[in-house]
């Protein structure tokens, strides 16, 4: 069984099992440092609906023992809108799934980058059944000490045209396509 | 089980600890955080691709900085209550966390911020460490509580 099986089989969700879970398939693909545009603002036209499932994946996977967390039943009679809570860094979920290969933000996808600082504010908390859709833009590229970074700003908008957050995330990739090479066909 | 009762703000002062929290990073652990997160990198996902590329020098898979940074903001939800209010969390990862890691999360309250428009928050400062203790990654994770009853502004 080869890693792509490998990570099939573990999938729980609609959204896991439909994922492409062959990471380095298709990497020529993937926007690299070198020529990934930068403040071109552009909007996600996928809409990504927040199922109970994938909240529960995502806060069963961290370990979270309160039931507003991990029990559908309890939240239905606790939680302020009677669904499971969302954690605020489930927005990583929104944003790999957003960012599909060749996306302007495809370069989160790349082999052999590294995650060095993420910022998240959270204006409305996200919830279950929330149909959210993304606007984004690459805000900066720069080198620090030698290595390429680069910083995209995205904010996450639900279906009445609500901000209900924002990332920074920032990343440090291999510098060119034939950097990207080595790391993929390594 | 029930969920924690979420403080007040007047209950806190700086320098608060909050109760830490111990993980183990097992593939288990980083396979069910990246099919979650639907980071499928190898760099966490695949043993033999991290075997052979090393990109962090070591041939280990390592756990994603967004489990780190998940990790270090379910610290304030385990001490306050999953209805605890973040509004947000500014993280930096400082050392590779290989499979096999204990990572022991603590936290502090250091600043309170009484605005009193009904915005009032702590922030925490938040430290992951390894089991050689070495800094693996901070946060500063900002939270909006409610005043007590009959507190002045």
């Amino acid at each position: 069984m080869n890693n792509a099986e490998r990570l099939k089989a573990l999938a729980a969700t609609a959204k896991q099992r439909e994922f492409d879970h062959d990471f380095l398939a298709g990497w020529e693909g993937c926007i690299t440092w070198e020529d990934a545009p930068v403040r071109q603002p552009m909007v996600y036209p996928r809409v990504f609906v927040v199922e109970e499932e994938d909240v529960l994946a995502y806060n069963r996977a961290l370990g979270e023992t309160d039931p507003l967390f991990v029990d559908p039943a309890y939240a239905r009679d606790h939680a302020p809108h009677g669904t499971v809570l969302v954690h605020p860094v489930f927005i990583t979920t929104i944003a790999f799934w957003l960012a599909s290969k060749g996306s302007p933000m495809s370069w989160i996808r790349t082999p052999g980058a590294r995650n060095p600082f993420q910022r998240i504010e959270v204006k409305r908390r996200l919830e279950v059944g929330d149909r959210l859709t993304m606007r984004q833009e690459n805000s900066d590229r720069f080198i620090r000490r030698g290595k390429p970074y680069i910083t995209t700003h995205a904010t996450i908008i639900d279906e009445h045209g609500a901000e209900k957050a924002e990332i920074w995330a920032t990343l440090i990739l291999p510098p060119t396509r034939e950097d990207v090479r080595r790391f993929a066909t390594v | 089980m029930t969920t924690p009762r979420l403080p007040y703000l007047d209950d806190l002062q700086t320098g608060y600890m909050l109760p830490e929290l111990v993980y183990e990073v097992t593939q288990d652990t980083i396979d069910a955080y990246g099919m979650a997160s639907l980071d499928l990198n190898p760099v966490h996902m695949d043993p033999g691709w991290s075997a052979r590329a090393q990109v962090f020098d070591d041939p280990r898979t390592v756990a994603h900085g967004m489990m780190s940074m998940s990790f270090m903001t379910s610290l304030v939800y385990r001490a306050f209550g999953a209805q605890a209010d973040i509004s947000a969390v500014d993280s930096k990862f400082t050392k590779p966390v290989p499979v096999g890691s204990t990572v022991t999360v603590q936290g502090m309250v250091r600043d309170v911020h009484p605005l009193g428009n009904g915005e009032d928050f702590v922030t925490i400062n938040v430290e992951a460490r390894d089991q050689h203790g070495d800094i693996i990654g901070v946060s500063a994770v900002d939270v909006r509580l409610p005043r007590k009853p009959g507190v002045r502004p």
